[in-house]
């Protein structure tokens, strides 16, 4: 009886956490908006070579004349394929914090600091300025609206592509 | 960036502390002044240079003040950071100690105070202690508590600050078995409240078309930390100790590990002795830890300290001691093999120390 008492006094004493390695929460997060009104953004902004168009990088992101899924120069001018738009849902999706979306990596990073941004290396590097001033930018607002449950119809048409 | 070079860093001031506290014992009649550097390198592109300066000082017949000055000079290329754009860094860490020792050969208690800080952290620890020799000084039984507060910032980012808060216990038993043998056994719990990730790391998830999605780390908020140590110095011979330790450690993240070293030290005459050590170090990873998780999960880590590895150290260092002067020198090579790090499966390093204490 001691002996075990002593058992499970050691188990309560080393034993983990419960829920470690649960499964996060999926966050809605909805699709035709990115592909149409996201994308667009994220090409405009992040998908230089020298930034987020870098396999390399945390934070990648596929565009047309930019980094590209496949590595085929010839097709570099290409239409997005539905991998490449998978993996930047996916990456964009990683940058949204679940239980506020407001502070996403995703809206903060490219947010001046003075208007309540994060630190962003790309900030630091293109004349000191982030991408977006504060958070009147339309481009922000998009970015914004995903995150708070905007949606689209499955037929916006992405200027330029072949959706 | 100390989340980022937590286990670098510690390893080259543990080795400093455990020098410059093995150092400290005031022998002069009215201080001891102890200047030590060291040369941290590896082979993940990092160097760390320390150097400190300790004064210790009777007070009284019975009572001794102390403090000491650390500064730490870091620049590192780890893989850690050039996969977050961020490049080579270099930084320094500052640390101040003050504290004060009491002692009528039988009771003795201890208090310290160290404050330390770098551009993205700043931490304020305050340490108690007490000890009690018991029959005719063959067992001594103490009794350690510690707080820590540290405040985490992230290089560059005025918008970025979050509070970890640690505590601990530890219990000790030193037993002089006989004129050949000395034990001692610990008993070390600790709790840690707060943020426990890194704002400069990412978590890689497999994602779609066979890539690797990064995820801003998350780690649980809370930690409790178990560790039991037992120690054993054996004369040898006439002038000669082997110095054995073994540790085992349990936390509530899943973490388990087991240390266990040697060391051989040979006094040559009557002024010179030789050490040599060997330690090696094995580890579970921790519960939520995955190199490339297969799905996003609650906690997510690119922390290789979290994950399954083993270590192995080796030293050597000799001692000279004069009538109010001690010189020593020391040199360390390890290695660390990280089993589920693809980045960084291997890790290889040196350091390099000096040290000086006059007594006054």
């Amino acid at each position: 009886m001691r002996r075990g008492r002593a058992v499970v006094v050691g188990v309560a004493l080393a034993g983990c956490q419960g829920g470690l390695d649960a499964p996060r929460a999926p966050v809605a997060l909805d699709r035709p908006y990115f592909d149409c009104r996201v994308q667009p953004v994220l090409t405009k902004y992040c998908a230089a070579l020298a930034c987020h168009g870098d396999a390399d990088r945390f934070f990648t992101v596929f565009a047309r004349n930019r980094l590209r899924l496949d590595g085929d120069e010839a097709q570099r001018n290409g239409f997005l394929g539905l991998d490449e738009r998978d993996v930047n849902f996916a990456a964009a999706a990683a940058l949204v914090d679940p239980e506020d979306v407001d502070a996403s990596p995703l809206v903060r990073k490219p947010l001046a600091q003075a208007a309540g941004g994060a630190f962003h290396v790309g900030a630091t590097r293109f004349g000191g300025a982030d991408v977006f001033a504060d958070t009147t930018d339309p481009d922000y607002q998009i970015l914004s609206q995903w995150l708070h449950g905007a949606t689209e119809v499955a037929t916006c048409q992405e200027p330029g592509s072949n959706l | 960036m100390r989340l980022q070079l937590s286990a670098a860093a510690a390893l080259a001031s543990l080795w400093m502390t455990v020098w410059a506290t093995a150092a400290a014992e005031p022998t002069g009649d009215h201080a001891d002044v102890a200047v030590r550097t060291s040369l941290y390198a590896d082979d993940d592109a990092t160097v760390i240079s320390t150097t400190s300066v300790a004064v210790e000082g009777r007070a009284t017949e019975r009572a001794t003040l102390r403090a000491h000055y650390v500064a730490d000079a870091v620049s590192s290329a780890s893989v850690d950071v050039v996969t977050a754009a961020t490049g080579r860094w270099t930084e320094l860490r500052s640390e101040v100690q003050g504290g004060a020792a009491w002692s009528d050969g039988t009771w003795a208690v201890t208090a310290d105070y160290v404050h330390s800080r770098e551009h993205d952290w700043a931490s304020h620890t305050v340490a108690l202690s007490g000890s009690r020799d018991l029959f005719q000084h063959n067992l001594t039984l103490a009794l350690g508590v510690s707080a820590v507060d540290n405040q985490v910032g992230r290089a560059g980012d005025v918008t970025f600050a979050r509070q970890q808060r640690s505590a601990g216990v530890d219990a000790r038993a030193v037993w002089v078995a006989s004129p050949r043998d000395l034990w001692s056994a610990s008993y070390t719990v600790g709790y840690v409240a707060g943020y426990q990730a890194s704002p400069y790391r990412y978590a890689l998830v497999a994602g779609p078309a066979a890539t690797a999605i990064g995820f801003p780390e998350t780690a649980p908020d809370r930690r409790l930390r178990h560790a039991v140590t037992a120690r054993w110095n054996h004369a040898v011979f006439t002038a000669a100790a082997v110095r054995s330790h073994a540790r085992v450690y349990l936390d509530d993240w899943g973490v388990a590990s087991m240390t266990a070293g040697t060391g051989l030290a040979v006094a040559l005459g009557e002024h010179l002795e030789v050490e040599a050590t060997l330690r090696g170090y094995l580890q579970r990873h921790a519960a939520f830890y995955q190199d490339v998780y297969d799905q996003p999960r609650r906690y997510l880590t690119a922390d290789r300290e979290l994950s399954t590895f083993r270590d192995v150290f080796a030293g050597a260092r000799a001692r000279w001691r004069g009538e109010r002067v001690v010189v020593d020198a020391g040199v360390t090579g390890f290695g660390f093999w990280f089993a589920e790090f693809e980045r960084l499966p291997r890790r290889l390093g040196v350091i390099g120390e000096l040290g000086l204490r006059v007594a006054l």
